[in-house]
């Protein structure tokens, strides 16, 4: 049988042209002899497309690079050469995003066209190795720190355990930075700790313990969701990771702060491998002995009232900024997530010439990239800086996390959409800076007010960003605003003391003093010894002049809370309107033991002189 | 193709019918195996064919598991297949346990099995039926669209919907799928 067998198939193959041009295609498996050697005028190995691997391929496709597969000899790139071909034309690989033209970025890895044809060339005569002698030594690869030996090397206290599930992962680390004083950092260096899986690192510096604490409610290593707004670049410094990249150390002058108690914040992209991964970061960190002289600007443009129609092949967002001084650029970091297709980043000059600053085509998540330029750009006093950004939410993007396409608005998780693009600028003084950053600070906040906005259709019921947006407004001196978040927020936990103060407070703020204080008696109903409550309530009850009330409220207040020097000033004044000059004399000194600031110690001395003189 | 159906129709009549035995393909302890020859009572034969180093086939682990997983039930048997030369039994044993893989394995260092699938790159799959016919080759879903660019999720599942086709009697279409990953051409010089 099995013989019968074996000739029928033989007449299958034979039968059926579509299997036959297959078999012939095969055929050329069979043919493993060397590759001719070169009588070649073409590209060969050894004295063209070696050097070319060596320097734009190997740094990260070795072993034990980042890279999944080593580039590293004849034999290993001849093995990939079709791919290596398809990955360079299609300009996938070298990773870098960046068109051509556009500047010169540390770090650039950008092959020629020639050198594409010559590559294609290579491999379309069948990877011709020339002669062995002519291949270049492979550059040394340090395995240890680039940077050199770090001040301080951290890491989380146990490894993430990365599930082997084929969906693209994130997680978040709070690492203690122990140093005993202020320090000053001029770099750092991430080493990913497992290369196969993890694929960028987004890090920030937070002055506060917010990081932590979300870090200690998991139970596992590190923690999901999103950084809090505590952290920060530090003095407008980016820091970041992506694979084959190493920031060079800043000049001493340009270091930055780190104040003790302070954490690094790293944010894990990861591309699972397949199987279960081990993943365990390490930072070095890089000091200079003295404090910096010159500390540099962060300005982000970008929209966050980001709201893409399902099915919209080009939604446009344009932003711009004009520089009220002299900078010189030093780099620029694009962000947005898996919609965005074009990113443009423009600076126009006084003089009207117009030059890019960025520009990427086929924008990539997964390649998130601080572009720091070898030389800084001067831009001139009145440059505008503008971006336009470009998004395909059709089904037509492959990327787009939603299939069916679904409407998608500004929001900071990987399925919401963003878009910035982060300026790093270096004023000439710190006059300029100073005004520089006080301008920037408002543009942003405007802007992050728009992002809260816009974060609230998705989810009206969320308190918690209505209390966030409520205190930007505040900040930013739109009490009326501020009022109708903080309603929004006690219509949503009624029950909160909080939420009642808070309220009460902005109204308070927008000068509608009845309103606020029934909030306060609200807040102080559900906890009666809610002393800023009372606080401000007999602040408030001052300001409408019912002194008699007042003074029992900011009684009541200092007795729950007597380090309160807002309200035993306001207690002071509220005893001086009732006749009671003595109580109000010793309330003052009570207050002055306190060491208040500088300007209430003042208004305190002055209101003690003259109701000395009573 | 009329021709070739004549031809198994003559088979089916004269006996009980075998693919061509494979003879360059081995199991880890170096024995013959056969992953073209249908063993009693299973249906079909889905060749996985991988590398030890290659990033898009291992990222396929967990999805493989999966479909191994729920069809082994139904009388479809997977297997892993290594084509390499240079993926020893040693390398191939430690790519398995690292990948979580608990499926048989075959060597194909002859690419006795490429050659008769007509697979081109790794991951790619080919699935057998009786005789040793190729009843659909190609990608396992259209997660990989191209090197660097991948869906978040599959929009379509080419090996789940092939398999759910031959079970049901139906006939699958596709047949062939273009796969995206390591190119064998290359791998196998």
């Amino acid at each position: 049988m099995r013989a019968a067998a074996i000739v029928s198939i033989a007449a299958l193959l034979t039968a059926s042209p579509v299997l036959t041009a297959r078999s012939a295609a095969l055929s050329s498996y069979a043919a493993q002899a060397a590759p001719t050697p070169a009588a070649q005028s073409g590209p060969v190995f050894s004295r063209d497309v070696a050097p070319l691997v060596f320097e734009a391929c190997t740094p990260c496709h070795r072993s034990g690079g980042p890279g999944p597969f080593s580039l590293a000899s004849y034999r290993e790139v001849r093995q990939r050469a079709t791919q290596v071909v398809q990955v360079t034309k299609r300009r996938f690989m070298p990773p870098w995003n960046v068109e051509p033209g556009i500047g010169h970025f540390e770090g650039q890895r950008l092959l020629s066209d020639a050198e594409l044809s010559m590559i294609e060339a290579w491999v379309a005569a069948d990877t011709p190795e020339g002669d062995p002698g002519d291949t270049p030594a492979l550059p040394k690869f340090p395995d240890g720190w680039l940077l050199g030996t770090p001040d301080l090397i951290v890491t989380p206290p146990e490894s993430f355990t990365l599930p082997a599930d084929p969906n693209d992962a994130f997680r978040i680390f709070a690492i203690p930075l122990p140093v005993s004083g202020r320090t000053y950092v001029r770099g750092i260096e991430f080493h990913p700790g497992n290369p196969r899986v993890v694929h960028h690192a987004n890090i920030r510096v937070d002055r506060t313990a917010a990081s932590r604490q979300l870090d200690a409610q998991d139970p596992l290593p590190g923690y999901d969701g999103l950084m809090p707004r505590s952290a920060e670049y530090p003095d407008g410094h980016f820091l970041g990771w992506t694979p084959g990249q190493v920031a060079p150390l800043v000049a001493p002058d340009l270091a930055w702060t780190l104040e003790p108690g302070s954490d690094l914040v790293v944010q894990l992209h990861m591309q699972p491998s397949g199987a279960v991964e081990q993943v365990r970061p390490v930072i070095g960190l890089y000091f200079s002995k003295t404090p910096p002289a010159r500390t540099p600007s962060i300005l982000r443009l970008g929209s966050q009232g980001i709201d893409i129609p399902a099915g919209e092949g080009a939604y446009v967002i344009r932003d711009a900024y004009t520089l009220p001084v002299d900078a010189d650029l030093l780099a620029i970091q694009p962000h947005a997530h898996y919609r965005a297709k074009e990113i443009v980043g423009t600076a126009t000059f006084p003089d009207g010439r117009s030059r890019r600053v960025m520009h990427i085509r086929d924008w990539d998540f997964r390649w998130q990239h601080v572009y720091r330029l070898v030389e800084p750009l001067p831009l001139p006093k009145g440059t505008r800086l503008s971006m336009e950004y470009t998004y395909d939410n059709s089904p037509d993007n492959i990327r787009n996390p939603e299939v069916p396409p679904r409407r998608v608005l500004w929001g900071q998780r990987s399925k919401d959409e963003m878009g910035d693009l982060w300026f790093q600028l270096l004023t000439r003084n710190d006059r300029d800076r100073e005004r520089l950053n006080g301008e920037i600070a408002i543009k942003m906040l405007a802007e992050d007010i728009i992002g809260y906005e816009t974060m609230l259709t998705v989810s009206p019921g969320d308190y918690e960003l209505h209390d966030d947006v409520a205190l930007l407004y505040l900040g930013s001196g739109r009490p009326a605003d501020a009022v109708r978040h903080f309603e929004a927020s006690v219509k949503a936990r009624p029950d909160s003391a909080p939420a009642h103060y808070n309220l009460g407070t902005a109204l308070a703020m927008a000068g509608q003093f009845e309103p606020a204080i029934t909030e306060y008696e609200r807040a102080i109903a559900i906890n009666p010894k809610y002393g800023v409550a009372l606080a401000n309530m007999g602040s408030v009850l001052l300001q409408l002049g019912r002194g008699r009330e007042a003074v029992r409220r900011l009684e009541q207040a200092v007795a729950i809370t007597p380090d309160n020097i807002e309200a035993l000033n306001s207690l002071s004044v509220a005893y001086a309107n009732e006749g009671d000059i003595e109580k109000a004399l010793a309330t003052i000194d009570r207050a002055l033991r306190l060491q208040p600031s500088s300007q209430l110690q003042k208004l305190l001395r002055e209101r003690r002189e003259q109701l000395s003189r009573r | 193709m009329s021709v070739a159906r004549l031809v198994l129709a003559v088979l089916l009549l004269s006996g009980p019918l075998q693919a061509e035995p494979v003879r360059g393909v081995f199991d880890l302890d170096g024995r013959m195996a056969d992953p073209l020859t249908l063993t009693a009572g299973v249906r079909a034969h889905v060749l996985v064919f991988t590398t030890t180093d290659c990033p898009i086939s291992n990222r396929y682990a967990p999805e493989i598991q999966r479909l191994a997983a729920a069809y082994r039930e139904r009388g479809v048997a997977f297997w892993l297949v290594y084509p390499v030369p240079g993926d020893t039994p040693e390398k191939i044993r430690a790519h398995a346990a690292q990948f979580g893989f608990q499926l048989p394995i075959a060597r194909d260092t002859r690419a006795e099995l490429v050659k008769h699938t007509a697979v081109s790159v790794t991951p790619e799959v080919a699935v057998i039926t009786a005789g040793g016919e190729v009843a659909y080759r190609g990608r396992v879903d259209d997660r990989y669209v191209d090197f660097g660019r991948d869906r978040p999720a599959p929009t379509t599942r080419d090996l789940d919907q092939a398999l759910t086709n031959l079970l049901a009697g139906r006939p699958i279409e596709p047949k062939t799928t273009r796969a995206v990953g390591c190119i064998l051409s290359d791998l196998l010089k």
